[in-house]
């Protein structure tokens, strides 16, 4: 019976046919993308770091110099004046940056604590 | 503990459960928050994405909650600061602090004392609880730095950096 459909209807069975394989590649290819493909949350995120990434964190004035990033990125220099450090810390919440994310180094400065670290 | 679906500014509740739950989710972005007042109320987020996926929702003790644990561990975090750093304490102001998490973590600042209108350093210290006993994690610095410090979670160093110290 199938095959008397198939001789009597030969092009619409190959348009059935090859609508159905259509569908079988689309499917096929949506499945494969979406493994691959970001959320919208690590899109942003990603977006979010890059722009991090690309902003620097000089900063100078007469109490307090931050230097740029240096080396892989993580570290920042302050030269600060006696009770300055904490000021310069915060110019760095102001330019947006966790000073967390960060080690950084002050210039002719030795902490009390030192023995214990 | 309370489930619920968001799309832009849209929230619907998805169920309630107060216990280990298997949930048949549709793809998209879900959010868990704690019902009780003693937990942080903070959303805890998550994707479902066509697999099967299993999410822990561990949250926070809430603010109110640590502040009523911190009065009943004061006098024994300072008396473990006093005893690490001997008399080099007196020169600096210790606040009361904080909690963070599950009141395993604390932290405070040490705010140098120095003449009449000079302006100390402030310093920034973290002491971890386990097996019942407290111990300096992190020893005091103007600033904790996530690389020094691997083992204390991100967002326990972040927040006793943003403490002020006592002018």
């Amino acid at each position: 019976m199938f095959e008397k459909f198939i001789n009597k209807n030969r092009k619409l069975a190959i348009i059935l046919f090859t609508v159905l394989v259509v569908l079988v590649v689309v499917v096929f290819l949506y499945f494969l993308t979406s493994q691959n493909r970001e959320s919208e949350a690590d899109v942003l995120e990603r977006q979010a770091s890059d722009l991090k990434e690309s902003q620097e964190t000089a900063y100078s004035n007469s109490l307090y110099t931050i230097s740029d990033r240096r080396g892989d990125k993580n570290i920042i220099t302050i030269d600060a004046n006696a009770g300055y450090r904490n000021a310069a810390i915060n110019k760095l919440y102001d330019l947006g940056f966790d000073p967390t994310d960060f080690t950084i180094r002050f210039n002719n400065y030795e902490s009390t604590f030192t023995p214990y670290e | 503990m309370l489930v619920y679906k968001t799309e832009g500014s849209i929230t619907t509740d998805i169920a309630t459960i107060d216990k280990s739950t298997s949930l048949s989710l549709k793809n998209g972005t879900y959010c868990a928050k704690p019902l009780s007042d003693s937990f942080d109320k903070s959303p805890i987020c998550f994707d479902v994405e066509n697999n099967d996926m299993s999410i822990i929702i561990d949250p926070d003790y809430s603010r109110t909650r640590l502040e009523a644990l911190l009065s009943d561990q004061l006098a024994v975090v300072n008396a473990v600061i006093t005893t690490k750093y001997g008399s080099i304490i007196d020169n600096y102001t210790v606040q009361d602090g904080q909690l963070y998490e599950k009141g395993q973590w604390y932290g405070t600042t040490l705010t140098e004392i120095v003449d009449r209108g000079g302006r100390g350093d402030v310093y920034r210290l973290v002491l971890n609880k386990k097996n019942n006993q407290w111990t300096v994690a992190a020893h005091p610095q103007i600033v904790l730095s996530k690389f020094d410090y691997p083992n204390i979670p991100f967002s326990v160093l972040s927040n006793v950096n943003r403490l002020i110290g006592e002018y």
